[in-house]
């Protein structure tokens, strides 16, 4: 009788995707980098973006194409030429302004393993200044 | 080793919860939404809860689905206004994220977003072809969505 039950027992308890329980992931926005960890896992993720600085911040999400290297990608960005040959895909972003400490939306990703994913903000303080992303806001994501 | 009637139940409790356990960690709904050249094809009212948006390209240009949560009071006309003015939309948005897509490509992102009942957001799309081309949300790529009350 007990060695029936614990196929039940496994399904009730294991029986279900585990893999489909998001990591939650915060990335904080501070004047002017991005605070995360360096490596996240793959899988299901949800980036959650804070800010927590004192202009007006954006944080892009892509993942870039497989064989292009993250200092190919960063010196694109900082020399201002396009970067959607590098990418795999469209990207989301989100938005933070000064005094909204948390955002209600989240970006829903799998992360793919062994693919890097760049965050980065397009933004500038005013016109002739330097977009954030030359300032520091450029940050690389391994996945493992 | 029969299983008497309190041993089917234990089964089925067990099963019960395997199947609602389940269900709760399937994570929320999905949305979606498509974008043509120049308007978007999709739900105009959703349930209120944990809601991921997807967004397919299916124009010949970019685009972006760009989700805002209109703040309280503030109807999705008065939105619309705003950006066909170039107006600030400080006062008009609360939140918002955005998918951006370009043509000839796919975003297997998503914008999680837990849908507050009897709210009201817009999708829209500022892109535009070039300098001095009319944004696409002037063209029609604009659309309200209620949430729908608990």
């Amino acid at each position: 009788m007990k060695a029936r039950f614990w196929p039940v027992l496994a399904f009730a308890v294991f029986g279900c995707d585990r893999a489909a329980v998001p990591n939650d992931v915060e990335v904080v926005a501070s004047d002017y980098a991005f605070a995360v960890a360096d490596t996240l896992p793959a899988g299901p993720a949800r980036i959650h973006y804070r800010h927590a600085g004192a202009v007006l911040h954006e944080m892009i999400l892509g993942r870039l194409r497989e064989g292009v290297r993250p200092a190919e990608f960063a010196d694109s960005l900082a020399h201002g030429r396009k970067v959607r040959a590098l990418l795999d895909g469209g990207t989301a972003v989100l938005f933070g302004a000064p005094g909204q400490s948390s955002f209600p939306v989240s970006i829903g990703v799998t992360l793919v393993r062994s693919r890097h994913y760049a965050l980065w903000c397009q933004f500038t303080d005013g016109p002739d200044k330097a977009r954030h992303m030359t300032m520091g806001m450029f940050k690389m994501l391994d996945v493992r | 080793m029969r299983a008497g009637p309190c041993g089917l139940r234990s089964w089925g409790a067990l099963l019960l919860v395997g199947v609602i356990g389940c269900r709760v960690s399937a994570g929320p709904r999905e949305a979606s939404y498509v974008g043509r050249d120049f308007a978007f094809r999709g739900p105009d009212t959703l349930p209120p809860g944990p809601t991921v948006f997807r967004f397919k390209n299916a124009g010949t240009l970019d685009h972006e689905l760009g989700l805002a949560l209109l703040r309280p009071g503030v109807t999705a006309a008065q939105a619309f206004a705003a950006e066909r003015d170039g107006a600030s939309v400080d006062s008009i948005y609360e939140a918002d994220g955005l998918l951006y897509t370009p043509f000839g490509t796919e975003v297997d992102m998503g914008l999680t977003v837990d849908l507050q009942p009897g709210r009201s957001y817009v999708l829209i799309c500022t892109l535009e072809d070039g300098p001095k081309q009319t944004p696409h949300v002037k063209l029609g790529m604009f659309k309200g969505l209620v949430v729908r009350p608990r």
